[in-house]
Parts: structure tokens; C-alpha cells; sequence
């Protein structure tokens, strides 16, 4: 009571005297949170929830100069604040995510869904621009330094991997009301035309611990500290699926200005068995004997046969042995008036048959499904499960919808892609908007597109069929913009509304590219990776309006290419070198060698001296003969010698 | 047609004669190897303020190989990351390239750990890792724009520049696999001798380097220095032209081997190094035993002007800088 009236006071004091100092009523906080949540098969769902808020500054704190508002970087992390502000983008999301979940065992996604991303590394920003170009050019300055602060090669986020405004995704800020004003943004309300929605992925990306050590570093305790000491690499990318992600949404109203918001959560489905067996042994080992869990069910368990069961349901393990340390200390942030600013806790979601043990915090709740701790300054913390029967675990309630999307056909010039959209519900029917960018070396024919529906109640078996009244029925609407070669890929957007117990199967065939040599990555055998499916499950509100409830993402997909044989190059230029040279050659010695005979190639190169010395010492051996006849049959005789051997030459 | 002929002849015979004359005219100024590199060496030299202060220390550290067997080439690198770490070079003045992942390598029986020997008791992927270029990043053009800094600076965020000035001194450490003259990036494309020589002297050109300590691990890795012309750079290459390198042995676990043999023995002489450490180049360089290595290392000197004796191993591979405390009481 006290407190409110000290609160409104305050308000009024600031109402009346107009300070802006007053505006750090609103203070910067730090939440962080871990729930646990045991899941079928001896696995375990730890998400890690970190909250930063920033202080808030009334909008008439705005100069000329943006970095008035900015200026309160206590808490809330430098590098992230100056990134979104210089590329004036006004929600960041960013998921990397690994593994895949398995919906039918696991049921809902954590946090709906909204906080999963695909396989690989998944980006969308809404970024402030007076033209589709600028915001553009923004949207590529925003994501490479995302490539600089988060170790990730962001960077490769180009236009031909960029979807520009998909309808699946909403700002999680009222983006209408007062907003960041930016000094060149002409208006002070700057409504939602301004605003571009881009978002991109990066299938092929791995996430390893260099992703996580940045992502760790914006925390107040830089994960020293808190719940944060938990995230250990060895053991996040050790689990079935893992998703970091962190959102960037400021939070605005006519009260308090506007307020930055940093969520971080990491979700992890750990394997319990594996994280133990880790803790004795870095190797998977076969257990002793001793060790072995048999099913006796089978004839022939005896002694010496056992056909061991890999899932135990007598259990024991504590949190310290799955991820390999106990928690220290809270992560306690205080500030500057010596205020405690920060909340610390962790929850566990079971059911009667799990016992917990807990050391050190204190219980905040407790019933039988639902048990709440908060951490201590200094204890250490650490919470131990135990049960007989691992199998029971907290109600999954089955998500609204699931997906399938796979592969068809052969070869290497054709394919085909099939989705199949499953609605288990009894009773309603569900409105989804279905999302795939394809790369633009996968060149859909949308003509082709065929929707079947099957029903999967008992009661009925159809085959799929497609039908015009089916299409009216199931698809409501395509938004689709064809590829352009090297420069953009295929975005094709489906709202589809699928009747209650059936299945809707979507096919349609693609074309294969051929690339260029140098577009091939160094590893081009392996394949090309396409983006996730991305499904978000509409729900009417009360007043008519949609609202996007859950969202679940396809596994992405490996495309092979026809892969060239990169040794052709060297070939061809061997090749044709030699043939060129070959043909040179011939041609330049047709033209220019000649044959000459051996003595008259002797008697040309023979000196002149050389050549008189016979013929002198022939005129003064034998004196010239005055008998003309004679000297005529020599000479003749001379002369046809001489003819013999011309001709001789000459053939 | 015997006329047609000898006029070609005589005209092909007069080309012919034209050529030589000219070539004769030039013969005594030919550009053979020695003479250009002469010629290099003595205009880069002649920029002042060739010996200016040394005021801090980068490192590069690349790995080029792709693929699961080649380990040991990211564990080589990870290890040289984690020795200048340990002897203060902080993550802001590493630029560390990997050309794959092998960490978080679904092969890898041990996720998010890297191992450099078999013994497992150092694992190189620690909890505070910051790789600046991976996967398909490290290429050729990449690795060079680097060097150079002919980067795009509106886009380029700064921890993937190299921003060295002509006080820095850098640590440029390559593996991976090479050749006579070239070094492999990523099975894909290479990179030869010559390129790299000029972009070392682009670099002394634009005064972003004080000296490089040039250290490459790859087959036939002697010849990738042989073509430096710039000044202050002190190479060390891991075997002689026709020799291979090898790697040092392997983990059965892993499945593959985990280190090179030159890396391995450098490392050996590394850990006994801390960051007051008096240790030289000269007792590094004196430390490798071709017996062991199964390889000749070699060390080019003739551009580096300071004697290896009085060159610590910090002056590189650590942030160390010489401190003076003023012992004046006046007010200066």
C-alpha cells in the first residue's frame, strides 16, 4: 500500500515538474528462469529463460541526436543496442537451433513454438527504411554484424536467401503506438508502412560452442554465475535438440516511454541416460552385467540371455550430473542505489511418482505437479529426481498440428516435394499459414501443385483425392513470387485450413539447376541444404481477429545437384592444348621444312676455295684438248650425268 | 609456287630475325629470380621509419582443410589459439579461420571437444571460444582481403578485420595441405607463394605490420616462404621441398589423428613458456630435432634484422608489454 502511494506520488512529481529523470522510474531488471520438464522415454526439457529490460526514457527525451534514448546501456548489453540502432531495426529475432523435436513424443513446442527456430541458423528483423532499397541495404549491414557478434557466418545472408514480408511473422511490439523515433525519420510516428520485414535462414550452418560464448556474454553474469553457469557445450550439443534464441522488442506506452526488451532462452532436450553414462565415462561403454536392465517379458531371458531394455524406469539423477556442475551462486545484480534488481528461479513440472530432492534455495511453491525454487545469494544450488516409474511424465497436451515434408523422385534433373499437414483434433478444423522459401536452384512448377485429402478418422477411408470443391475448401490462399535466377529463390506462402481428423498431402515437382563451377561449395558431393517449412497455427480471437498461436518448422532438406566432374577444367586445357599445338606444329612444317640430300646439303655449306681447289687442280692435271668432237662426247657425257642426277633430285 | 614458298620463308625469316634483335637489345637487363627480389627488397626497405616501435600483438591463425580426417589440422590451429590466449593475445586481436566444424561434427564422439592428443586431457574447444571465419567463410580471396585489409568496411564487423598499425606484430600461423610453392583452402582452390609474398608487401606498404612471425605446418611447407620480399618477416616452415609433413599419432576413440608432428613439438617448447617467460626464437628454433619431426624445418632469417637470440618467444606469441616504472619524484 505504502509503495503505491510512494509510486504515484513520484508520478505526480514528474507529471508536474516535467523532469526527465523521472523516467528512470522505470527501472532496468534482470529475470532469469529455468524450468524442467521430464519427458517420455527418460528425457528432459531444461529451458533457460534470461529477461533483460532496460531502463525507459520518456519519447520527449529524444533529441535531435538518437543516442540520447540509447544512452542507458547498465543491464542491457552495448553490443546488441548499437547493432539494432545503427541499422534502425525495431525487433531483432534470431534462433540457432539443431536436432530435431519430436512432436508426436513431446507434444507442444516450449513456448509455443515462438522461440524455436529451424536447423541451422534463422534471422528476422523488422528495420526501418523510407525506401524497399535502403531498409534493404540495412538489413545486410544488420546481419553481418550479427555474423561479428555471434560467430556465425550471417554474413552469407544475401538477397537469394532473403524472404522479404512473409506473413507469417508478427511484431511481438504494437508497433503503431509512439514508437523509436530516429533522426532521420522525418514523422515522429512512424507507422508500420515504414517498416520492412525481412527474414532469412541459414540451413547448412552448424551451432557449436563459439555461438554459445557470445550469446552467454550479453548476460549480466557472463555466465559465471546463476542459472547461466549451467550451459555447457560439451553437454548442449551432446542433447537430441537444442535451440538458442534471443529477441530484441522494445516495449512502448504512453507512460513509461519506451522500453528496451532482451529475452535469451536456450531449450535443450537432454537424453538423461547419455548425460549419466558422460559424467563415468567421456565413451559410450556397454554397461557390466550388473548394470543391465532385462525385459522379462522375452522367452528366452534366462541368466545368461538378456535383451536389455535401453529405457530404465527406476531413475535417479540429479542436475549436477547432467550438466556436469551445481549452480554457485545467483546471478544477483544490484544497482546503484543498492537495489536488488535481478529474480532468480527454477521450476520443475512432474507428476506425483517424482521425488525431489533439493539443495540449497528456498521453495517458493510447491504442489504436486508444479515445484518452484528460488536461488540464494551464496549457497550452492542443486535439485535431485527420482522415481520408480521414469514413464510418468506431466501431460504433453498434443500440439494443434503436425508436419512431414520430404523428398520425392530421382535422378538428378527432376524432384518432387511432399508435405503432409496432419490435424488430429476431433473437433475443429485449424487455419495455417504455411511457409517455403526454396532456393532458386530449385525451380518449382507450381502448376503442378496437387492438395489430397484424407480423412483419419475410423470412421471413414478415403484415399486423396484432389477436387475443385476440395481446393476451395482447404486453400484459402497462395502467395507466391517465382525465383530469379542467382538473385532471389521461390517464395511461396499457402493459407490452408485443414478439417478436423485428416491429412493434407501437397505435392509438387521441381526442376534441377545446373551452376556455375564456382557456385559449387567446396564439399559439392554433399548436397545443398533447403530451408525449413515454417507452419503457424491461426486461432480466431473473440473479436474476429487472428492471432498466431503456434508455430512449428519442417526438418530442412538435402538437395543433390547434378555435381560436376571439377577435374574437367585441367582436362579441357591439357586437352586443347595439346590438340593446338598438334595442329601448329603439322602446318608450320608442311608449310616450311624442306628435304634437301645429304651432299648437296655438303656441297651448298662448302667453302668456295674448297669447291675451285677439284676443278683447278683437274684443268691443270689434264690439259684442255683442241679436238673438239672429243671434248663434245666428254662433255656430253658430262652433261648427261649431270641431267641423271638432276632428275634423280627432282623425283 | 616454289617463289610463293621462299617469299613465306623469307618473310617468316625476317619476323624471326626482328624478334631476336629485339630480345638481343634486352638481354642484358633480364629480371631473373635473384635480381628481382633484390630490387624488392632494397625499395621496401628504403621507407623511413622501418624500425619503429613494437606496441602490440595479433595473431592469424588458419586452418584450410575440410573434412572429418583432417582433424588434426583444426586441432593444430586450436592449439596455437589456445597458446596465445594463455600468453595474454586477446580474443579482439585474434582472427582465428577454421575451415570446417569438427567440434559439433556429428562424427565427433566427444561433442563440443577438440583434443590435440590422445591422452584427452586438454580439451582445446573450452566453454570461451570465438572463431571469426568458419565453414565455407575461409577462402583464399578471404584469407589475402584479411592480410590487406581490402575489406568492405561498412559491412565487415571489426573482430573479423585485422586492425594492426606499423606497431604491431603478427603471428600469422597457416596448416593444412600444401605443396611446392601453394597451400591448399579447403580441397577446393589454393593459394600459391608469389600471392602471398604480395600481400606481405602490401602490408609493409601500408604500414600494418611491425614484424610477422610466419609459422606454416603443411607438406613441402619451406617453399610457401621461399618468395617473401619484405622486410621483418621471420618464417619457419614445417619440411623441406619433396618432404611431406606427418602427423604425430592418433586417438582411437576420435578415430583420426589429432596432431601434427611439427605442431606437436612446437607445442612441447610452447608449454614451458608463461608470460614472463625469457625463452628466445633461437632456443624454439634450436629445439626442433629433424629426427623427431621426420621433416627438416626450416627458419628464413635473411629478412628479419634483429638476432633470433635476443627475439623472445612473447614478443609473438604473447601480449607482453615492456613496462618502465618512472622512479622520478619531479613532475614531468
Amino acid at each position: 500500500m505504502i509503495l503505491l502511494v510512494s509510486w504515484i506520488y513520484t508520478l505526480a512529481v514528474c507529471m508536474l515538474a516535467g523532469i526527465s529523470n523521472c523516467a528512470a522510474a522505470s527501472r532496468s531488471t534482470y529475470n532469469e528462469h529455468l524450468d524442467l520438464k521430464p519427458l517420455p522415454r527418460n528425457n528432459l526439457l531444461a529451458s533457460f529463460n534470461f529477461e533483460i529490460y532496460s531502463d525507459s526514457a520518456a519519447e520527449t527525451e529524444l533529441g535531435n541526436d538518437g543516442q540520447v534514448f540509447w544512452a542507458h546501456y547498465g543491464l542491457f548489453p552495448r553490443s546488441v543496442g548499437q547493432i539494432v540502432q545503427s541499422t534502425r531495426a525495431h525487433e531483432l529475432h534470431l534462433r540457432f537451433t539443431q536436432g530435431w523435436w519430436d512432436a508426436e513424443e513431446w507434444g507442444f513446442l516450449p513456448h509455443n513454438g515462438k522461440h524455436a527456430g529451424g536447423t541451422g541458423v534463422e534471422v528476422w528483423a523488422w528495420i526501418a527504411g523510407e525506401s524497399d532499397t535502403q531498409a534493404e541495404s540495412r538489413w545486410y549491414e544488420l546481419v553481418n554484424a550479427l555474423s561479428g557478434l555471434f560467430c556465425a557466418s550471417l554474413n552469407f545472408v544475401d538477397s537469394s536467401r532473403t524472404t522479404p514480408n512473409p506473413i507469417s511473422f508478427r511484431p511481438d511490439s504494437n508497433m503503431r503506438s509512439s514508437f523509436l523515433t530516429y533522426p532521420d525519420s522525418g514523422s515522429s510516428n512512424s507507422s508500420s508502412s515504414d517498416l520492412h520485414l525481412y527474414h532469412g535462414s541459414l540451413p547448412r550452418e552448424t551451432v557449436c560452442t563459439e555461438n554459445l560464448t557470445p550469446f552467454l556474454k550479453l548476460l549480466p553474469c557472463k555466465g559465471r554465475a546463476g542459472i547461466s553457469s549451467l550451459l555447457d557445450g560439451h553437454r548442449i550439443f551432446d542433447s537430441k535438440w537444442q535451440s538458442m534464441a534471443l529477441d530484441f522488442v522494445p516495449i512502448c506506452d504512453s507512460d513509461n516511454g519506451c522500453r528496451l526488451h532482451m529475452t535469451q532462452k536456450v531449450d535443450v532436450v537432454l537424453d538423461v541416460q547419455r548425460s549419466l553414462q558422460r559424467q563415468h565415462s567421456p565413451i559410450p561403454r556397454p554397461p557390466p552385467p550388473e548394470e543391465l536392465h532385462c525385459d522379462i517379458s522375452k522367452a528366452y531371458h534366462s541368466e545368461s540371455i538378456c535383451f536389455p531394455l535401453p529405457n530404465p524406469d527406476v531413475v535417479e539423477w540429479k542436475l549436477s550430473d547432467l550438466f556436469g556442475l551445481k549452480i554457485k551462486s545467483r546471478c544477483q545484480v544490484d544497482q546503484t542505489d543498492g537495489n536488488d534488481v535481478s529474480s532468480s528461479s527454477v521450476c520443475t513440472h512432474i507428476t506425483p511418482a517424482w521425488h525431489l530432492t533439493r539443495e540449497g534455495g528456498t521453495v517458493v511453491s510447491s504442489t504436486s505437479s508444479n515445484a518452484c525454487f528460488s536461488l540464494h545469494e551464496s549457497d550452492e544450488f542443486d535439485l535431485a529426481f527420482s522415481t520408480s516409474n521414469s514413464t510418468s511424465v506431466s501431460a504433453n497436451d498434443q500440439p494443434p498440428v503436425y508436419i512431414q515434408r520430404s523428398m520425392t523422385g530421382r535422378g538428378q534433373q527432376y524432384g518432387g516435394i511432399q508435405t503432409i499437414i496432419y490435424n488430429p483434433s476431433m473437433t475443429d478444423s485449424v487455419s495455417v499459414i504455411y511457409l517455403e522459401s526454396l532456393p532458386w536452384y530449385m525451380k518449382p512448377y507450381i502448376h503442378t501443385m496437387v492438395a489430397g485429402l484424407s480423412s483419419t478418422s475410423s470412421s471413414s477411408a478415403t484415399s486423396p483425392s484432389p477436387s475443385a470443391s476440395l481446393t476451395q475448401e482447404v486453400m484459402k490462399d497462395i502467395l507466391y513470387r517465382p525465383f530469379l535466377e542467382r538473385v532471389r529463390g521461390t517464395y511461396l506462402e499457402l493459407k490452408l485450413e485443414v478439417p478436423p481428423e485428416s491429412r493434407l498431402t501437397l505435392s509438387y515437382d521441381f526442376d534441377k539447376a545446373l551452376l556455375y563451377l564456382a557456385e559449387y561449395p567446396p564439399d559439392a558431393n554433399r548436397g545443398f541444404d533447403v530451408p525449413p517449412g515454417i507452419l503457424t497455427v491461426l486461432t480466431r480471437e473473440d473479436d474476429g481477429n487472428m492471432s498466431y498461436t503456434y508455430a512449428l518448422r519442417t526438418s530442412s532438406l538435402l538437395l543433390s545437384l547434378p555435381t560436376p566432374d571439377f577435374s574437367m577444367p585441367y582436362n579441357v586445357i591439357i586437352l586443347t592444348s595439346t590438340v593446338m599445338a598438334l595442329a601448329f606444329g603439322t602446318v608450320y612444317n608442311i608449310l616450311v621444312r624442306r628435304f634437301v640430300y645429304e651432299e648437296d646439303l655438303v656441297a651448298q655449306h662448302t667453302p668456295l676455295m674448297q669447291k675451285l681447289k677439284p676443278k683447278i687442280w683437274e684443268r691443270w692435271k689434264t690439259p684442255t684438248v683442241s679436238n673438239t668432237g672429243s671434248n663434245k662426247e666428254e662433255s656430253a657425257k658430262v652433261q648427261e650425268r649431270a641431267d641423271a642426277k638432276d632428275r634423280g633430285l627432282k623425283s | 609456287m616454289n617463289e610463293l614458298l621462299k617469299i613465306l620463308v623469307l618473310a617468316f625469316a625476317a619476323c624471326l630475325a626482328l624478334l631476336s634483335a629485339g630480345v638481343n637489345a634486352r638481354e642484358q637487363t633480364v629480371l631473373d629470380d635473384a635480381t628481382l627480389k633484390q630490387f624488392l627488397s632494397d625499395q621496401l626497405g628504403a621507407r623511413e621509419g622501418a624500425t619503429g616501435k613494437h606496441a602490440n600483438n595479433w595473431a592469424v591463425l588458419v586452418s584450410t582443410s575440410r573434412f572429418w580426417f583432417n582433424y588434426r589440422h583444426l586441432a593444430n590451429a586450436l592449439s596455437m589459439y589456445r597458446t596465445v590466449k594463455r600468453l595474454g593475445i586477446p580474443d579482439s586481436q585474434i582472427i582465428l579461420m577454421l575451415a570446417d566444424d569438427v567440434a559439433c561434427n556429428p562424427r565427433n564422439a566427444f561433442p563440443g571437444t577438440v583434443y590435440n592428443n590422445a591422452d584427452r586431457a586438454l580439451d582445446l574447444y573450452s566453454n570461451n571460444i570465438e572463431v571469426d571465419y568458419r565453414g565455407y567463410e575461409v577462402t583464399v580471396d578471404t584469407f589475402l582481403r584479411v592480410l590487406t585489409d581490402k575489406i568492405d568496411r561498412t559491412t565487415t564487423p571489426r573482430s573479423k578485420r585485422l586492425l594492426t598499425d606499423e606497431h604491431s606484430n603478427i603471428f600469422i600461423y597457416l596448416t593444412g595441405h600444401g605443396g611446392n610453392e601453394f597451400l591448399k583452402f579447403q580441397d577446393a582452390e589454393e593459394v600459391s607463394a608469389f600471392d602471398l609474398a604480395d600481400a606481405f608487401a602490401q602490408m609493409w606498404e601500408t604500414k600494418r605490420y611491425h614484424e610477422i612471425l610466419f609459422m606454416i605446418d603443411t607438406c613441402q611447407a619451406n617453399t610457401m616462404y621461399s618468395k617473401f620480399y619484405s622486410p621483418n618477416v621471420l618464417a619457419v616452415g614445417s619440411s623441406e621441398l619433396d618432404e611431406s609433413s606427418y602427423s604425430h599419432h592418433a586417438d582411437s576413440d576420435v578415430g583420426v589423428a589429432v596432431i601434427d608432428r611439427f605442431t606437436y613439438y612446437n607445442l612441447e617448447f610452447l608449454e614451458k613458456v608463461d608470460k614472463g617467460s625469457e625463452l628466445t626464437m633461437k632456443d624454439l628454433f634450436e629445439s626442433y630435432d629433424p629426427v623427431k619431426i621426420h621433416s627438416h624445418a626450416g627458419v628464413r632469417t635473411d629478412l628479419y634484422k634483429r638476432n633470433l637470440s635476443d627475439v623472445r618467444i612473447t614478443d609473438f606469441f604473447g601480449n607482453v608489454q615492456a613496462v618502465e616504472i618512472d622512479e622520478d619524484d619531479d613532475d614531468q
